[in-house]
C-alpha cells in the first residue's frame, strides 16, 4: 500500500492539475476576502462588529469545491488519458487503487484547504489590522474554522475519488459533483430538511459546527455519517470499476 | 507460459472474441495475426485481466492476470501507443510505472536507454511523435524485465529502422527463454520476427503455425498485362488455369509458371507487354486463411 500511495503522489507531482488548482484557488480566495473587507463600511458599525474570524475562513471555504475536483479527476483522468491501463497493469486489484487515491486526495484535499486558508490569513490579517479591527488571532473560533475546513476538505477529495470511480466519464463526473453538492442539496434541505441533513454537505457542516444547516445534526453522528459516506462511495466506486472493462 | 482457454467475449451484441484457444511457449516470438476488429486487442486484454471474458480462461504463468503477486514485474505490456497523460514527462511516466510496480526506480534510466529515449525523456509526452510513444510504451513494458512479453500492434508508426530495431529487440528477449507475443494486422511485419504465428479473424481461431508453413502455404502465381485480356483469360481457363483481375489491369494467374503462360499466349498470338513470376505474397496468404477475398 506504500508503493501505492507514492505512486499517486508522484502521479500528482508529476502533471500541472495540481499547479492549476492551486493557483485558481488563490485567486478565487483572494477575491473572496477582498471583497467584503474593501466594501465593508468603514465608518458604521458593521466593519467592527462583523464576525471576521468566520468570514475570513468562508472565504476560504471554496477550497472544498476544488479538493472535490480532485479527488473526481483522479480516476476519471486517468480513464480519459488511458493511463488507467497501466494502473491497473500495476495492481490488478482495482480496490486498492481506489483506496489509494482516495486516501492521497484527502491528503490533497488538507493541502488545498491549508493552502486557501493561508491566503485568506495572509490577506486579511495585515489590512484588517490597519484598519484598527484586528484579527483576534488568538481566539479558538478562527482556528476551529480553519480546522473544519481541513476536515471538510479531506471528505471532499475522498468522496471525490468515489463518485469517480462510479462515473468514469470526466465531464459527467465533474458537471455532477459540482451540481449535485454545492446546488442540489441545498435544495433537497429546503424542500425536506429530514431528509437534507442526511445528505453528504449537511453532514460535513454539522461536523464543523452546523453553520450552514438548519437542525444540524449533532457532532458524533455526523462523523459517523460523513466516515460512512466516504465508505460507501470508495465502495461503490472500488465494486464499479472492477468489474468494468478496459477497453 | 501463456494459455488462452475457450475464451469467449461479446461488447453488446457484438462478438469480439468466440471460443478461442491457443499456447504461447517460452523462448519464442509468437505473431498474434488477425485483419482490424478481429478481436485480438481484446483476447489480450482479457490475459492481461483488463477485460473480464464470458467465458473460458486466460492464463499467464500458470495464474489469471489478476491473481498473480507483482504481475507488472513478471509481465510486461503494451496496449496503446497513446495511452499516456500528455502533460507529464516521460521520464516520469516510466516513474510512476515503476513505483506502483515496486521496481526498482534504478530501471528507468537503463530502460529508456535500451528503446534509445534517453535524449527525450524529460520532455512532455503530449510533444512525441508517435514511433517516440511507441518506444515509451515499450520501456514501460520491459521496466520489471519481465518473462513475458505481450505487446499490442507495437509496430505502428515505428519507422523502417525503429521496426528494425524492434525486431532485434524481440528477438533477443525471445533468445533469453522469454515468451513474446506480439499483434498484428500486418502479417509482413511479424514475419521476420515471429517464428509461430496464431491467426484470429472475427473472434475465432483460424491457425496456429510456423511462419515458414504458413509462407510455403501461400502458392505463388504470374502477373500478365495484355492488351486483349478478356481473349487470354479464355484461352486460361480452357488450359485450366484461373486468372483474376490485378491492378491496372493485369491478370493474375495463381498456381502457374510464366512458361506455361507464355507458351500459350504464343500459340495463340496474343500480345504480352508484361509476365512477371510473384512468390506467395504474405498477405494473400493471410487473406486466403482469414476467408477475405482481395
Amino acid at each position: 500500500m506504500t508503493a501505492l500511495l507514492a505512486a499517486e503522489v508522484l502521479k500528482l507531482r508529476t502533471t500541472r492539475l495540481l499547479l492549476w488548482l492551486g493557483l485558481i484557488l488563490v485567486g478565487v480566495v483572494a477575491l473572496s476576502v477582498a471583497a467584503p473587507i474593501a466594501t465593508a463600511d468603514e465608518f458604521g458599525d458593521a466593519f467592527g462588529q462583523s464576525d471576521w474570524e468566520s468570514t475570513v475562513v468562508s472565504a476560504a471555504g471554496v477550497a472544498t469545491l476544488f479538493a472535490l475536483l480532485a479527488g473526481v479527476l483522479s480516476l476519471t483522468a486517468e480513464y480519459r488519458h488511458g493511463t488507467v491501463a497501466w494502473t491497473f497493469l500495476a495492481t490488478p486489484k482495482r480496490e486498492r487503487v481506489v483506496l489509494a487515491k482516495g486516501i492521497v486526495s484527502a491528503l490533497a484535499g488538507v493541502g488545498l484547504a491549508l493552502l486557501a486558508a493561508a491566503v485568506a490569513l495572509a490577506i486579511a490579517v495585515p489590512w484588517l489590522s490597519s484598519r484598527g479591527t484586528p484579527l483576534e488571532l488568538a481566539s479558538g473560533e478562527l482556528w476551529r474554522n480553519v480546522g473544519g475546513l481541513l476536515v471538510a476538505c479531506a471528505f471532499w477529495g475522498a468522496l471525490g475519488v468515489g463518485l469517480g470511480g462510479i462515473v468514469r466519464n470526466q465531464v459527467a463526473a465533474v458537471v455532477l459533483a459540482l451540481i449535485w453538492f454545492p446546488l442540489i442539496e441545498p435544495i433537497i434541505g429546503a424542500i425536506n430538511n429530514e431528509v437534507g441533513r442526511y445528505l453528504p454537505s449537511s453532514a460535513v457542516d454539522a461536523l464543523l459546527g452546523g453553520a450552514a444547516t438548519a437542525d444540524p445534526l449533532p457532532r458524533p453522528a455526523a462523523l459517523a455519517l460523513t466516515l460512512a459516506y466516504v465508505a460507501v462511495f470508495w465502495a461503490a466506486g472500488a465494486f464499479v470499476a472492477s468489474r468494468r472493462d478496459v477497453a | 507460459m501463456i494459455e488462452v482457454a475457450g475464451v469467449s467475449k461479446r461488447f453488446g451484441s457484438t462478438v469480439a472474441v468466440q471460443d478461442l484457444s491457443f499456447r504461447v511457449e517460452p523462448g519464442h516470438v509468437t505473431g498474434f495475426l488477425g485483419p482490424n476488429g478481429a478481436g485480438k486487442s481484446t483476447t489480450l486484454r482479457i490475459l492481461l485481466g483488463l477485460v473480464r471474458p464470458d467465458a473460458g480462461t486466460a492464463t499467464v504463468l500458470g495464474a489469471s492476470y489478476r491473481d498473480l503477486p507483482h504481475p507488472a514485474g513478471r509481465v510486461g505490456a503494451v496496449l496503446e501507443a497513446s495511452s499516456f497523460h500528455p502533460g507529464r514527462r516521460g521520464r516520469d511516466h516510466l516513474r510512476v510505472v515503476a513505483r506502483e510496480s515496486r521496481i526498482p526506480e534504478s530501471r528507468v534510466d537503463e530502460v529508456l536507454e535500451t528503446v534509445e529515449l534517453t535524449g527525450d525523456a524529460r520532455r512532455r509526452v503530449g510533444g512525441y511523435s508517435l514511433g517516440m510513444k511507441q518506444r515509451l510504451a515499450l520501456a514501460g513494458a520491459l521496466l520489471g524485465d519481465p518473462e513475458v512479453v505481450i505487446l499490442d500492434e507495437p509496430a505502428n508508426g515505428l519507422d523502417p529502422r525503429g521496426m528494425r530495431w524492434l525486431r532485434d529487440l524481440l528477438r533477443g528477449l525471445a533468445s533469453e527463454g522469454r515468451a513474446v507475443l506480439i499483434s498484428s494486422h500486418v502479417l509482413a511485419e511479424v514475419a521476420q520476427t515471429a517464428d509461430e504465428v496464431v491467426i484470429i479473424d472475427r473472434g475465432r481461431f483460424v491457425a496456429h503455425s510456423t511462419v515458414e508453413e504458413v509462407v510455403a502455404g501461400g502458392a505463388g502465381g504470374v502477373r500478365v498485362r495484355t492488351p486483349d485480356a478478356a481473349r487470354l483469360r479464355e484461352l486460361l481457363a480452357a488450359a485450366g488455369m484461373e486468372a483474376a483481375a490485378g491492378r491496372d489491369g493485369a491478370l493474375v494467374v495463381r498456381g502457374a509458371e510464366p512458361a506455361r503462360v507464355g507458351e500459350l499466349a504464343a500459340q495463340h498470338g496474343v500480345v504480352l507487354h508484361e509476365l512477371v513470376a510473384e512468390s506467395g505474397s504474405l498477405e494473400d496468404v493471410f487473406l486466403q486463411l482469414t476467408g477475405d477475398t482481395a
